[in-house]
């Protein structure tokens, strides 16, 4: 076993106990063995060294802070659902008053046409003549 | 992937029955969520960001992304793994931009005895010093190193599950772990560590 192989197969199973082959490599070779022992150490800091414990404020206020976030997410969501259809009823609203207005100006004296037909046309009196005016005579 | 998935202590609903009450906008399954997974995801973030304030926002942060695109999980029992990549995405997004600190500047003059050594006050101001020797050997590290290392020596996760929340093929996970514990044994022994 070469230097580079020893070091590639001692990361591979840290932890594990070396096989005979690593054993033997260590036992001609100071440098590896300087080398494995700090590996192991560093690996070990790393593992046992105490890592600080989260501060107690912090962990109370977490779960309330995140509640707070998420119904304020969501009453933003409500907002713009309620924005979005008053703005739907005020388009629909004003397409429907539109439609109104365009109607009574595109029949002019739809109001006349509208009495004319509530009211009973105007008959000739017996005896009376049913004069032309001459202006619609010609 | 024992940690990722294992039950919840005591009597309590299990996580995943916690996360489909959560995804249906129950409140209380919520903070029973925060409160079983805040402690992992403290040490990984403490751990990555080298300090309590910058960890604190990690947690924060994670959180409220993952809350956010809890309804679109679409396997609850992957919640953890899901959780901790969206942590290391915060990480990388945060703490991955700051340039890394050089280990030379960082790296102290004389020989630190190992606290297994020593007893008493000493050894609490030994472990305090390897703890920040640790922090500082990390802090040197770009995100790429130290997020493997982390994860693998601090929550003991599997290869296989690194490969699955970092989203790299297995022999990244393995070169970039080799890389990592190369430099934090580096920085050790020029703080003066000895093994």
């Amino acid at each position: 076993m070469t230097c580079y192989e020893l070091r590639l197969t001692f990361h591979e199973d840290l932890g594990a106990t070396p096989g005979p082959g690593i054993l033997e490599h260590l036992g001609t070779c100071p440098l590896c063995r300087a080398w494995t022992a700090s590996l192991a150490a560093a690996v070990r800091h790393l593992e046992t060294t105490v890592i600080p414990a989260m501060p107690l404020d912090f962990s109370r206020s977490l779960a309330p802070a995140l509640v707070r976030e998420r119904r304020a997410r969501m009453a933003g969501r409500w907002r713009w659902v309620a924005a979005a259809l008053v703005v739907l009823a005020s388009t629909a609203g004003g397409w429907q008053l539109g439609r109104i207005l365009l109607v009574r100006q595109a029949v002019p004296g739809s109001e006349q046409a509208r009495s004319a037909d509530i009211l009973p046309a105007p008959r000739a009196m017996p005896g009376q003549a049913n004069v032309v005016p001459a202006s619609l005579g010609r | 992937m024992k940690l990722l998935h294992q039950p919840r202590p005591g009597t309590g609903p299990s996580r995943t029955a916690l996360v489909r009450e959560a995804q249906r906008g129950d409140e209380r399954a919520f903070r029973a969520l925060v409160a079983d997974v805040q402690q992992r995801l403290w040490q990984v973030a403490r751990r990555l960001a080298g300090d309590d304030d910058r960890a604190a926002d990690l947690v924060q942060e994670s959180l409220m992304r993952a809350f956010r695109a809890l309804p679109r999980l679409r396997d609850p029992e992957r919640f953890m793994p899901w959780l901790l990549r969206i942590l290391n995405h915060v990480a990388t997004d945060t703490l991955g931009a700051r340039q890394p600190e050089s280990l030379e500047d960082l790296a102290e003059a004389g020989l630190e005895p190992m606290a297994s050594e020593l007893e008493g006050p000493e050894a609490r101001a030994v472990a305090a010093g390897t703890a920040e020797a640790i922090d500082r050997a990390l802090a040197g590290m770009p995100m790429i190193y130290r997020q493997p290392l982390v994860l693998r020596h601090v929550l003991d996760l599997t290869y296989d599950d690194l490969a699955q929340i970092l989203d790299l093929p297995l022999g990244t996970v393995k070169t970039r772990l080799f890389r990592g514990r190369e430099m934090l044994r580096e920085h050790l022994l020029r703080e003066g560590f000895r093994p």
